[in-house]
């Protein structure tokens, strides 16, 4: 049942970039299918989807912006009327599509990030650089699969910040310039001091990149089955 | 301005489950009376900070109440951070300001006081920590006790009627605690309410008057402080070396 989880990583990554292309290029029908699709795939790893959506709050307000954007156009003339504002259709259309399509995409985003762990990236990314000579692929691994860890540190520290903050009334202030300098300043600092002591605490314990413990790769037949049936299903999607 | 038999804060069934389902209050009810020095104690994650952050709203209730003074604390959030000031567990999220003054002057002005009351509030704060001769420092510069003084100086300057504080003792040294302790005293005189976790019961003793022990989420002794400080062992908890040797010897 829960085959993404226990999938190979490398192939999970290349079907996840196959079906984010396919997403990208398809027309409404074959994006209504690829939606079905990742749908699926989400009740298969029992993904929580108000927990998601709660995630992805800000995401809708980006799309909102996105959508009026295409669907509105605003001229400001010179004369008497002054603004005007007129709706268009086509353009409606057209940012529709494109808010679905990011939201496609989050979607996957969120799968890949819900059911692979750090360790797995990392190993995957250096596998994928190892063919290229000049690439530190264990460097970049490392780096990529820290920023994966470090971001939920720091949004936990964004929450500590604004908690405190509002221990002391922040919200009596209606300055929003006042606000977010007050509230960004000390986030950066001590966001690039914890980065600082996390590289000191790696370094305590004798951390090197060459020296990281390896993450076995399990590839069977079931995940080139799997491989193959999304690069073909994508590419009958971007066809119809 | 506190009514005679209203309590300042009135805890009744309160209970919070964290968004991953983990039970970080279960059913918590109790009433501290104006002026009241009540000490929390309870092993690691036995719930004390959870607790202290449903007392100013910044967590709300899942069911049960908070009332500050009467009133609940869900009806009005920000008289409730006014009257309860929280001083955290870890005291570099709390630091916001670019100098030691700044940042203790940080709540004052958000309460939108006059400059020459903000100044006055300040300066009484610092000296009240002992770290007036650091006003002009940056305060990711100070030394982690250093650091704890000056988060408590920026709740002090609120001059909030109940003050709550998180493990105000870790990181002092003898003298910075003693200093804590003192001012914390001081401010039980002059009238306010004072609620402190702490895993250090030692220093506590002789000045709390009650004693709450936490296990699990919920209160498992609640009384007089020199009668639940012999029953400590139960949460898990050292008993001060006074009370051992009061049980050896006699
Ligand atoms: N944001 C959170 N999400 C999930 N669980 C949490 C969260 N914050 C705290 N907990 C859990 O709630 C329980 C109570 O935590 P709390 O921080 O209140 O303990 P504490 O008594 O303050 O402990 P300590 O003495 O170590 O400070 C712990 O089991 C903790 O793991
Ligand atoms: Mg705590």
């Amino acid at each position: 049942m829960n085959r993404p989880v226990t999938m190979d990583v490398r192939f999970k990554m290349v079907c996840m970039a196959v079906l984010s292309v396919a997403v990208l290029k398809a027309e409404p029908m074959g994006l209504i299918c690829l939606s079905i699709f990742s749908f699926m795939l989400s009740v298969c790893v029992r993904l929580q989807l108000t927990e998601l959506i709660r995630h992805l709050r800000y995401l809708a307000l980006a799309l909102i912006v996105v959508f009026w954007a295409r669907a509105v156009t605003v001229s400001v003339f010179s004369g008497h009327s002054g603004v005007s504002v007129v709706w268009d259709t086509a353009g409606a259309v057209e940012g529709g599509l494109i808010c679905w399509r990011l939201i496609v995409l989050t979607f996957l985003g969120v799968l890949w990030m819900a059911t692979t762990r750090p360790s797995g990236i990392r190993t995957a990314i250096e596998w994928f650089c190892r063919p290229f000579p000049g690439l530190p692929g264990k460097q970049v691994a490392v780096m990529m699969s820290l920023v994966v860890r470090f971001l939920p540190a720091i949004l936990e520290q964004a929450r500590e910040t604004s908690a405190a903050q509002q221990c002391r009334c922040i919200q009596n202030r209606k300055n929003p310039v006042y606000r977010t300098v007050k509230f960004s300043l000390p986030l950066l600092c001590r966001t690039l001091k914890t980065a600082d002591q996390l590289a000191d605490a790696m370094e305590a314990r004798c951390y090197s990149p060459e020296n990281s413990r390896p993450f076995a790769f399990h590839p069977d037949r079931s995940d080139w089955f799997a491989l193959i049936g999304v690069a073909g299903f994508s590419a009958l999607m971007v066809w119809v | 301005m506190t009514l005679p038999n209203i309590p300042i804060l009135e805890v009744s069934h309160l209970n919070h489950r964290f968004q991953d389902g983990t039970l970080g209050i279960d059913d918590v009810s109790f009433k501290i009376a104006a002026g009241e020095f009540v000490v929390v104690a309870g092993p690691n994650g036995s719930g004390k900070t959870t607790l202290f952050r449903h007392l100013n709203g910044l967590l709300m209730p899942h069911s049960g109440d908070v009332r500050v003074n009467g009133v609940s604390v869900s009806a009005d959030v920000l008289r409730a951070r006014q009257m309860v000031g929280l001083v955290f567990q870890d005291a570099d999220s709390q630091i916001v300001g670019e100098t030691v003054y700044d940042d203790v002057a940080f709540g004052p002005e958000n309460l939108c006081l006059a400059p020459a009351e903000v100044n006055r509030r300040v300066i009484s704060a610092l000296s009240a920590v002992g770290l007036e001769h650091l006003s002009d420092r940056k305060p990711h510069r100070l030394s982690g006790g250093e650091k704890r003084r000056l988060a408590i100086a920026g709740i002090l300057a609120m001059e909030s009627q109940v003050l709550v504080l998180d493990e105000p003792f870790a990181n002092l040294d003898y003298s910075g605690m003693l200093q804590v302790l003192s001012r914390i005293i001081t401010l039980k005189q002059t009238g306010k309410t004072i609620i402190l976790s702490t895993h250090d019961l030692d220093r506590t003793m002789g000045h709390a008057g009650r004693l709450i022990l936490m296990k699990n989420g919920s209160i498992i002794q609640d009384g007089l402080f020199e009668n639940v400080i012999r029953q400590v062992e139960c949460a898990g908890l050292e008993m001060p070396c006074a009370c051992r040797m009061e049980a050896v010897y006699g």
